[in-house]
């Protein structure tokens, strides 16, 4: 009986396996959100004189970064005004942030919510996502989110807020301040 | 057979065995429509999920793709032979072997000291919410008991299988 059992079991296995393994050959996905997803993504491409398409003017150092981008180019994008947001705990960041950053986390999307600070950015504008660098993952994770709402020009600074931090770039500590001053 | 004895759900039983078959079928529902849930969830947004797999930092890559459908497409097929009690105790004990490997996962997460926030229902949190962690332990925990029981017990009432009866 307990062969029966295991048999019927396995037979189970075979079938879901299988119809996996169809489904995965018929729509591959992607394994890390490197690339950003097909839509209107790009910055504006204007032509220059010489013939070779450019992206405009102030965008052009932040469209030529990649998706993941080190502590220097997000310090860069720090001075420009690029919005900055903290995908980690409500304690960590209380701890200490990006000065003025945006706290969110993937769980905010969590059953068909929206995030507040979704609000208050830009979709079409470019975006710095950070967590505490290392193995998190709380970024990316954000960032596949926010692509699917429409942020096309989100960044992951790699490293991290203690990358951040130890490089000397501005900080703060205390709760988001931005529900009451709309700062940024 | 391991229950000689008793036959929950067959016809014509003291009340016992009946409320037995009952609390069988209740159990076998219960997990049937969780496993349905979430392999729809996963289905929806494979994307999505294939992140969160990638993302236990277990599995090279190509397995990755391969898991992100499997694991899916086994609830669904466990889930509804539960359902309708269809090779009930096996679809169970599958059922209980995805949640070891579950509970396995979650486990070496943990003991790495990851931040992974859970694949388990797609962008739903039932009823653990946040980075995985000792709740999402507890709950699988519970689910396999509970797939352990039908397993052992069989379908119970309102079941496609006969076996009960022969």
């Amino acid at each position: 009986m307990a062969g029966r059992l295991l048999l019927r079991a396995a037979i189970l296995l075979v079938i879901g396996a299988g119809a996996g393994a169809a489904h995965s050959a018929l729509r591959p996905v992607k394994l890390r959100p490197d690339a950003p997803l097909p839509g209107p993504a790009a910055p504006e491409i204007v032509s220059t004189p010489d013939g070779v398409a450019a992206p405009a003017d102030a965008a052009s150092a932040e469209a030529a970064m990649g998706l993941e981008i080190t502590v220097s180019q997000a310090a860069a994008l720090y001075d420009q005004g690029v919005s900055f947001v903290d995908s980690r705990h409500l304690a960590e960041f209380e701890g200490g942030h990006v000065e003025n950053a945006f706290l969110m986390a993937a769980e905010d999307f969590l059953g068909g919510g929206t995030p507040v600070a979704l609000g208050l950015l830009d979709p079409a504008a470019p975006l710095v996502v950070y967590c505490g660098g290392g193995d998190c993952d709380a970024s990316k994770n954000l960032v596949l989110l926010l692509q699917q709402a429409g942020f096309r020009r989100a960044h992951i600074m790699t490293d991290g807020f203690p990358a951040w931090a130890a490089a000397g770039h501005p900080v703060a500590t205390g709760g988001p301040t931005y529900g009451e001053d709309g700062s940024r | 057979m391991t229950t000689m004895t008793a036959r929950p759900g067959a016809a014509g039983t003291s009340p016992n065995v009946r409320a037995i078959g009952g609390a069988v079928l209740v159990v076998r529902v219960l997990l049937a429509g969780l496993f349905l849930f979430a392999a729809a969830m996963k289905l929806r947004d494979p994307q999505q999920f294939a992140f969160s797999v990638a993302a236990f930092k277990l599995l090279p890559d190509p397995l990755v793709a391969l898991t992100t459908y499997i694991v899916p497409w086994i609830e669904l097929v466990a889930g509804v032979c539960l359902l309708l009690g269809l090779w009930a105790r096996a679809a169970a004990f599958v059922i209980a072997l995805l949640l070891t490997a579950f509970i396995a996962g979650i486990a070496s997460v943990l003991q790495r000291g990851m931040n992974v926030t859970c694949g388990c229902f797609g962008k739903f949190e039932i009823p653990c919410t946040g980075p995985l962690g000792a709740c999402h332990l507890v709950r699988n925990g519970v689910l396999l008991a509970m797939a352990a029981f039908v397993a052992w017990l069989g379908p119970g009432s309102l079941a496609v299988d006969r076996e009960s009866r022969r």
